[in-house]
């Protein structure tokens, strides 16, 4: 059972929270709450998650070689140390048909070990098994997101059982409220009566506008639902996961975007891929007076990898290509509009210079979405 | 202002909570809900004891 996914999903948290405010009154003094988040978040894998075997060897892999390099080896093996950590998601990825090491939610587990082998150095004190554990299999989370960073997961874990109070508890079921509507609802309306009804293989300028927005939509509202559904369970657990859309249709150019959409994944790709890979161009010699290249390539390639992490089919590479050269072409013009004090916009009022940039902005991503679909006939 | 806010703040979650259950009621059939997990989540607290 998939978190989220089905009704009995549901009836089970329905015990399951509750026992934990029980736990809260009968255990208080005894056990300490990050024991029992853990625990509950094993208890889920164990008993109802598909291919549970795969996920605990998995996990035990990513723990074993994260203390490791954290703990034995040290930090001096870099890149190294990452691509160590990420080799069984990019296995599954490479679609080698081993099954054996796949199964669901793999990608996001892998970001987070990143995360604390990268950040080991804030990190080597607060590092314990039982929070690191709980962190890597935390139920809400456990399947798309949000990316949690492992302080500030930790940071919640130590303030112990008063995490579980009434405000948490209602803001956690407003949450779950507003993803039930997006997920179940609107995703659901999107998905049955727009884009069921349109042929995915159409070239008809209209068919390929319907599908575009269509799946806009739908993957907005089913991916926003799930982020709400995650967060607000999480808050009645306790933990306060972060927030992973923020109206991203209200944006006026790429970084902007990815400031609002997948927020956890932008701000994961941005600190352990964009500044590590800028950082190594910083020390190239002959890059040294070519800041906007250097700016370009690092965007570019965290774009690319993005869409590769997806999957390394032709649409999912394309896509995340497309949202890189977005990136590149704002960042140059940025760069340049600075550099040569540009008034492209000259006494235009703000209010349509913001409109514009909007109503171009969307269309953009709409279009990338529509590549990463796989229903756009050109490329798939 | 107060007022005004908790007005609309009722009105924001009637509405949300009408288009939900209309919604939920609508697009998913009532009869495929299942009990198997709860019943199988009562059942091993319950062998714990």
């Amino acid at each position: 059972m998939l978190p989220f996914a089905n009704i009995d999903f549901y009836f089970l948290f329905a015990l399951l929270v509750p026992a934990l405010y029980l736990a809260k009154v009968l255990l208080k003094e005894r056990v300490p709450f990050a024991s029992v988040i853990m625990g509950l978040s094993l208890f889920y894998v164990v008993v109802y998650y598909p291919k549970p075997v795969q996920l605990l060897l998995f996990t035990l892999y990513e723990c074993l070689f994260t203390w490791l390099l954290l703990f034995r080896w040290k930090r001096s093996h870099g890149l190294l140390g990452s691509l160590l950590l990420a080799l069984p998601m990019v296995l599954v990825k490479l679609d080698w048909n081993i099954d054996v090491i796949g199964f669901a939610g793999i990608s996001y587990i892998t970001f987070r070990c990143i995360q604390v082998y990268l950040d080991g150095e804030l990190l080597r004190d607060k590092f314990r098994f039982i929070d690191f554990i709980g962190f890597l299999l935390f139920t809400p989370s456990l399947l798309v997101g949000p990316i949690d960073r492992y302080e500030r997961f930790k940071a919640d874990l130590d303030q112990g059982w008063s995490r579980l109070n009434k405000a948490a508890l209602l803001s956690g079921w407003e949450f779950l409220v507003l993803g039930l509507l997006h997920k179940f609802v609107l995703a659901e309306l999107a998905d049955r009566y727009w884009l069921s009804t349109v042929d995915a293989t159409s070239t008809a300028c209209a068919d390929m506008a319907a599908n575009m927005y269509g799946y806009a939509v739908y993957l907005y509202c089913d991916f926003a639902g799930y982020s709400l559904l995650a967060i607000g369970l999480g808050r009645m657990m306790g933990i306060e996961l972060p927030k992973n859309f923020d109206r991203p249709w209200l944006t006026q150019n790429p970084p902007e975007f990815w400031k609002r959409w997948h927020i956890s994944l932008g701000d994961w790709l941005r600190d352990y891929f964009f500044r590590p890979i800028y950082k190594s161009l910083s020390a190239v010699q002959r890059l040294r007076t070519w800041p906007l290249l250097k700016q370009n390539i690092a965007l570019f390639s965290t774009f690319l990898l993005m869409g590769c992490w997806n999957g390394l089919e032709v649409h999912y590479v394309v896509s995340g290509a497309l949202f890189g050269i977005y990136s590149v072409v704002y960042n140059t013009y940025q760069y340049k509009s600075r550099k040569h004090k540009w008034d492209l916009w000259g006494s235009t009022p703000t209010w349509a210079v913001k409109s514009i940039s909007i109503f171009v902005m969307a269309n953009l991503a709409c279009f990338a979405l529509y590549i990463f679909s796989g229903r756009f006939p050109y490329v798939h | 202002m107060k007022t005004d806010n908790r007005v609309f703040r009722i009105v924001k979650w009637t509405a949300i909570y009408v288009v939900l259950a209309l919604g939920l009621l609508w697009l998913h059939d009532p009869r495929s809900i299942s009990m198997d997990a709860a019943k199988s989540s009562v059942k091993f607290v319950y062998q714990q004891f």
